[in-house]
């Protein structure tokens, strides 16, 4: 696990994080890769003009996301109730430690996403084909009622113990859903990582890096 | 021993004749008896003697939105598979995971899924299934509910498969002999696994399975793993049937397929030899979910879920505080604690609503497997039933009327039982009769099928001080049942020095003494080093610690201090005038020192004068710091953590001269209905009472109503929500407009990630807390 980008989600810059904090979250993210090691589901789908095959995915942005693509990924990854146990635990016996496990958590999930990502990038680009980037429920205007006919689509109770709730929430907590785009062209719309991208963001208002001049992605 | 052939996969056979992607195969199968009937005659044809009907999901979530009730369903679709089997094969009621995740995680509580097990269940046998399978299980608490359902409400013989994965777990955690152990006890007439990996890598899980059970073990696997892109599955039937060639050896005689099979896989398990026969030992062990704690050498049972003697427990126990009893269990865990007992036993209290708010705390957090501590065979009870995994009963003594009322309750639960060798006359004097007391408590087990190796005789610890002579007689009682009764033995130890000095000492010796005599489940509490450092000397020199690594790597650096285990997030540098040495500590989120440093201020100087010189000084310098982005989350947690220690030195301070100690608020403080993130509320709340303001938490997942009753009752003026998603911002509104109608007074703070300040507003909230820091600023200004 990236230490530094574990203290990314405590809003605590790379330049001020002390060697001391880094060889803590290291340890951690260390332990809890084993403790609570990702799994993650994913399927091709092909492309329908409402999402894809057995999914409808509604909204703008995800439209023109998925506008070139002709086939799409769906994938789920969860840390499982073992992630949730350990930061449960954590925080009973010292909060600080908590905060500093739960941020362990989130950058391991996000690793193991961008992991598979840049793996079905060079897998799709050897075959002469190009992926859009990785878009979940809840960014920009596609609606976190999806994530149900989502995991639905990838049995992801029986595949990876992930359902969701009647808020629209993934149970486990430490779980992400995401799709993308399989392209013969690499894509005109840059969803998340361009600059323009923040403002589809759900977090845009209250960014605590943007109002520092940064983005979260470097 | 011949094979039992069951069947393979339904879902994978529908989809093949024209059922469409999210149809429930179920209610299409209903729609579609004919297909139905011929896919249960061909595995029929195959060999399966035992066909599993289309009802795995027919269960009232699923069916919430369908035209059909699952009562419906599962008659038609247990009448097709009966015409389908004509006689050559027996008809199971299949029953799957109900669809959502049990509490604490998930929101289905046992009672809902009980209740809906024994819906399906009676509609099954009413329709005349002549078995139930509960198959592709991941949550053992999910499992024990459909069991116990099956067995009160349905003569039916039980089954049961759950789902693992390479790592001998389910999904949920379950350990694939913590499985076998506790549907062994509990008294199913089947288990095993299926689904989720290729036969190949079942072998491991199934080995494991088997040395819990001698019960008749079930291999039902995938046809492989399925090709992300295609769907297809990884082994042809051959390959399936070669895999699978390994079980009978083993002992394994039920054999099937579950996703990716089909006839001709069923033909070709058909054509396994016969299995070999199973030598019917099976360990003897206690088990969480999670894990087992197999028996044989020194299990340490951890006493201290007690409230006896302990106020700051007591008070948790009465303000339903269960965080501090779930962080006593993760510290006897950490200390190496194997089981741990809990007594919720106290005054005025409803102890069966307590016990099952503690077991279920402490299981939330724990994989330890539990002693159920009480005198109430009602509590007993329902703590058994709540209980995942296999439990002791602490206790039942040689009193008749005790045995009569409790022994039921152990063999019907499976669990493992303690009897006090002692009765109603009160405790011997003698190792004689106390050995002739735990031989009357063996044959009363014994009449209730509840074997010896399922009982712990307590031959009872008296205290030294008073009763020299009694502990030798305690020693010899242990002895002899260990040999004659062949029970175990388990010893409260911490009573033998009670009134003495130096107690520890004492208390390590008898307990050395005891382990020698034979003790193996010692009651003591695990915090204490030298008594933990007992355990491990004689496990060193008994040959349970076989090449002596726990002995070595628990002393290997016991000569050097070990480093601290607080996160010290990074001393915050000191940069500017030299601060204050209370503030400097607070900074460094050093509690010991910052509580040191307070108590030597007080020596000299009021209390009062301490709090505004140093502590608020102290806190204002971190919030600032924090402000100006110097300090970060960790550190502002760690900061206010010190600062509460020194709070709590002056708190003390006060109180011995007699004064009363102010907290400002309350504050309430709560997650809204429908969230199940409480992270930031968590914060949120140590920092409010960091900064000494007395917080109520209501949780999270708070109904509005809730919300509001707690407001009024509590009279409270300031109150916090929190919601993390744009999905859970209505209940927060909700929840603010009844305070609004139904309180007055009451100012209220909102805070969560997708929330901003004129989002706040707009719901019609007073404050928008950005963080943590922001909420103590919002309650100072409330509040003062």
């Amino acid at each position: 696990m990236d230490a530094f980008e574990a203290a990314r989600y405590l809003h605590w810059p790379g330049d001020a994080v002390t060697e001391d904090v880094l060889r803590q979250l290291e340890d951690m993210g260390r332990e809890l890769s084993s403790t609570a090691p990702p799994r993650l589901v994913w399927r091709v789908l092909p492309r329908t003009p409402e999402g894809c095959e057995g999914l409808c995915l509604p909204g703008g942005d995800i439209r023109a996301l998925l506008e070139d693509a002709q086939q799409v990924i769906v994938a789920a990854c969860t840390l499982g109730e073992a992630a949730s146990r350990a930061a449960r635990r954590a925080f009973l016996m010292d909060m600080a430690r908590g905060v500093m496990t739960d941020a362990c958590l989130s950058a391991l999930i996000e690793e193991e996403m961008d992991r598979f990502e840049k793996e079905q990038t060079r897998k799709y680009r050897a075959r002469g084909l190009y992926l859009t980037d990785r878009f979940s429920p809840g960014y920009g205007d596609l609606p976190l009622s999806v994530q149900k006919d989502l995991c639905d689509i990838l049995d992801t109770r029986r595949t990876l113990g992930l359902t969701v709730n009647e808020s629209m929430l993934l149970i486990p907590e430490k779980s992400v859903t995401a799709v993308i785009g399989i392209c013969p062209a690499a894509q005109k719309h840059r969803a998340a990582k361009e600059k323009s991208g923040c403002v589809k963001c759900a977090a845009f208002e209250n960014c605590v890096f943007r109002q520092q001049g940064r983005t979260c992605h470097g | 021993m011949d094979n039992l052939i069951l069947d393979g996969a339904m879902g994978t056979m529908l989809m093949q004749r024209g059922m469409g992607a999210g149809e429930l195969p179920e209610v299409w199968g209903m729609l579609h008896p004919e297909i139905l009937e011929e896919i249960h005659r061909e595995y029929v044809d195959a060999g399966s003697r035992v066909i599993y009907a289309d009802t795995f999901c027919a269960n009232p979530r699923k069916l919430k939105n369908s035209p059909y009730s699952p009562e419906e369903v599962i008659r038609s679709n247990i009448l097709t598979a009966k015409k389908a089997a004509g006689g050559r094969a027996r008809v199971a009621m299949d029953v799957g995971p109900l669809g959502a995740m049990m509490a604490p995680l998930g929101d289905m509580t046992f009672e809902e899924a009980y209740a809906s097990f024994a819906r399906m269940l009676k509609a099954g046998e009413e329709a005349g299934a002549d078995l139930c399978v509960f198959e592709t299980m991941t949550d053992l608490k999910e499992v024990r509910a459909g069991v116990l359902a099956a067995r009160e409400n349905t003569k039916m013989e039980i089954w049961v498969t759950m789902t693992f994965e390479k790592n001998g777990c389910t999904f949920a955690g379950t350990d694939a002999g913590a499985m076998a152990l506790t549907l062994d006890r509990l008294g199913v007439d089947a288990l095993g696994g299926n689904c989720s990996l290729g036969p190949g890598e079942l072998k491991e899980i199934v080995e494991k399975i088997l040395r819990y059970t001698d019960l008749p073990v079930i291999v039902k696997p995938n046809a492989g793993l399925p090709d992300p892109e295609s769907g297809a599955y990884a082994l042809g039937s051959a390959d399936f049937a070669r895999e699978m060639a390994v079980y009978p050896p083993m002992g394994v005689w039920m054999l099937g397929g579950c996703c990716g099979t089909g006839s001709e896989y069923i033909r070709a398990l058909a054509a396994l030899p016969p299995a070999a026969p199973r030598d019917g030992r099976k360990a003897d062990a206690l088990c969480s979910a999670g894990r087992v704690i197999d028996l044989g050498g020194v299990r340490v049972i951890g006493e201290r879920i007690n409230p006896t003697g302990k106020k700051r427990f007591q008070q948790a126990l009465r303000e339903g505080d269960m965080d501090y009893i779930a962080a006593r269990a993760i510290e006897q865990e950490e200390a190496g604690a194997d089981v741990l007992d809990i007594n919720v036993g106290l005054p005025g209290i409803d102890e069966k609503e307590t016990m099952l708010n503690v077991v279920r705390a402490v299981q939330a957090v724990t994989d330890l497997p539990l002693m159920i501590d009480s005198s109430s065979p009602e509590v007993i009870e329902a703590a058994l039933r709540e209980t995942c995994g296999r439990a002791v009963v602490n206790s039942v003594s040689g009193d008749e009327k005790k045995l009569r009322s409790i022994l039921p309750l152990v063999k019907k639960y499976g669990a493992m039982v303690v009897g006090l060798c002692m009765d109603e006359s009160g405790i011997p004097d003698s190792a004689e009769k106390r050995v002739s007391v735990g031989k009357r408590i063996v044959e009363a087990a014994k009449g209730y099928g509840i074997p010896p190796q399922d009982i712990l005789l307590d031959c009872l610890t008296l205290t030294a001080a008073s009763m020299q002579d009694q502990a030798m007689e305690t020693l010899k009682a242990v002895t002899r049942v260990r040999r004659e009764l062949k029970t175990h033995a388990c010893l409260g130890i911490s009573n033998i020095s009670f009134g003495l000095p130096c107690r520890v000492l004492i208390t390590s010796s008898f307990l050395t003494q005891a382990l020698y005599a034979g003790l193996d489940m010692p009651i003591l509490n695990p915090n204490q080093q030298d008594i933990m450092d007992a355990v491990y000397c004689f496990r060193a020199l008994s040959g349970e610690d076989r090449g002596l690594g726990a002995y070595t790597s628990r002393f290997a650096d016991r000569l050097s201090p070990a480093p601290a285990l607080s996160a010290n997030t990074a001393p915050a540098p000191a940069s500017g005038p030299a601060l204050d040495p209370v503030a400097e500590a607070v900074l460094r989120g050093l509690g010991g020192e910052t509580e040191a440093l307070v108590r030597t201020m007080l020596k000299t100087s009021e209390p009062m004068e301490v709090v505004e010189k140093h502590l608020i000084p102290a806190l204002d310098e971190v919030g600032e710091r924090y402000d100006k982005g110097r300090l970060f989350l960790p550190q502002l947690i760690s900061a206010s953590s010190a600062a509460q220690r020194g709070f709590a030195a002056v708190r003390e301070a006060i109180a011995a001269r007699g004064g009363e100690e102010k907290r400002k608020g309350p504050i309430l403080i709560a997650t809204v209905e429908g969230d199940v993130h409480d992270i930031g509320k968590n914060i949120v709340k140590a920092v409010l009472e960091n900064y000494g303001y007395a917080v109520k938490d209501l949780g999270k997942d708070v109904p509005a109503e809730a919300v509001a009753k707690a407001v009024r009752e509590t009279g409270c003026r300031l109150l916090g929500l929190s919601a993390l998603m744009t999905t859970t911002v209505p209940a927060m509104e909700r929840t603010i407009r009844l305070v609004r109608e139904t309180c007055s007074g009451c100012l209220v703070m909102v805070g969560g990630a997708v929330l901003t300040a004129d989002h706040a507003k707009r719901i019609g909230a007073d404050f928008y807390a950005r963080d943590a820091k922001a909420a103590a600023d919002i309650a100072k200004k409330a509040l003062g």
